[in-house]
């Protein structure tokens, strides 16, 4: 595994990441600053023991096609953590959005090949990530059926 | 949240199934729900150990089957102190949770398996026996395998399992989509379930996939 380490002129050499990973980090997409005016239509909450990362995701689906037209999200963590969670919103809302079949099914290892690799240490990183989704996910089944 | 929410679980009994593998049937304290579906897991806490925020332990027990088990394999200070529990000990535990289970009555299952990996997928064969299901499990050694009796059993019992094993460090095959796919009857409703360490499932995953197995159909859970 290669070290980083700071050039002269600031810049990170080796980087550990992929440049996918780095771009996601420091570009996150979909990212919700504000929560406070955004009405959802799924919020799934979910923390990992493995290293205390907090990961909120909101989902908002199409009445029409029932495919996922917006993925927000907001992660209390690390690097990969951010980048495994803007690679998921993604995935999620790309090519008119998944289905929530597809959503559901969405591993950690597809978000993972898109994002380059991860470190194996960070693996659970994305496992949070897809089970943001899946809980967000569940929260609009169970509205609905209400 | 689900996976913070600790309660005390009493151990019941141990069973020793390999040199470094112990099944552990325990009862929880409190009146908490534990109903789960196979393939979910536990969260424990043994705050004696150096890994404060726990680990995470597949449930190998069968909802039908009554009780509530783990099985776990001695990789480190956590996997030790929990092995080595004894009879009316507690630990604590979260409630059951986890997305690794189908949500289909009917679908035929692949199972996957790298060493411990077989722990949830026992909890599905028991509790499944009206529908086919292929078990691909993989080992290092014979002295390795885990619940391979009560599934070599099982196949003379049940015509609609089908198993099959390796131990790669003794001769066997390492476990590729290939020799897999050869070995199954793929319908439109076959699901996939991977489960071992992070190299095994992702390996698994990408041969399945290049295979042309849609994603879709494809669950995974890597041990970490």
């Amino acid at each position: 595994m290669q070290k980083s380490c700071i050039n002269q002129n600031g810049d990170v050499e080796n980087w550990l990441y992929s440049d996918i990973v780095k771009d996601h980090f420091f570009n996150p997409r979909n990212i919700l600053i504000d929560e406070a005016d955004y009405v959802a239509d799924g919020l799934g909450v979910v923390g990992s023991p493995a290293c205390g990362d907090v990961m909120a995701v909101w989902v908002k689906i199409n009445p029409n096609t029932k495919r996922i037209a917006e993925c927000k999200w907001r992660t209390f963590g690390c690097a990969s953590a951010i980048a495994s969670t803007s690679m998921m919103s993604v995935m999620a809302t790309e090519n008119g959005g998944m289905t929530l079949r597809q959503a559901k099914k969405l591993t950690p290892e597809a978000i993972i090949e898109r994002l380059g690799g991860l470190p194996d240490r960070k693996y659970h990183c994305s496992v949070l990530g897809h089970q943001a989704l899946r809980e967000a996910i569940l929260d609009y089944e169970t509205i609905r059926k209400k | 949240m689900k996976l913070f929410e600790k309660n005390n679980c009493r151990v019941l009994t141990k069973r020793v199934e390999t040199h470094d593998v112990v099944t552990i049937d325990f009862i929880p304290e409190s009146d908490a729900d534990y109903s789960y579906k196979p393939g979910q897991y536990i969260n424990i806490f043994l705050p004696n150990t150096s890994t404060s925020e726990g680990k995470s332990y597949s449930l190998s027990s069968a909802p039908r089957e009554g009780v509530l088990s783990i099985t776990v394999k001695r990789i480190g200070e956590f996997s030790d102190y929990l092995s080595n529990l004894k009879v009316g000990e507690i630990f604590q535990a979260t409630t059951p949770y986890g997305f690794f289970f189908t949500e289909s009555d009917t679908s035929e299952l692949v199972l996957i398996s790298g060493g411990i990996g077989i722990a949830p997928f026992r909890s599905m064969i028991i509790n499944s026996p009206d529908r086919p299901i292929y078990l691909f499990s993989s080992h290092k050694t014979q002295g390795d395998d885990i619940f391979g009796s009560e599934m070599r059993k099982r196949v003379q019992e049940n015509p609609l399992f089908h198993f099959y094993e390796t131990f790669t460090r003794t001769g066997g095959e390492r476990l590729n989509a290939q020799t897999i796919l050869s070995k199954t009857e793929i319908h439109k409703t076959t699901e996939f379930f991977l489960c071992g360490s992070i190299g095994f499932v992702r390996d698994m995953w990408k041969g399945l996939v290049s295979q042309g197995i849609p994603e879709e159909v494809i669950y995974t859970e890597a041990f970490f």
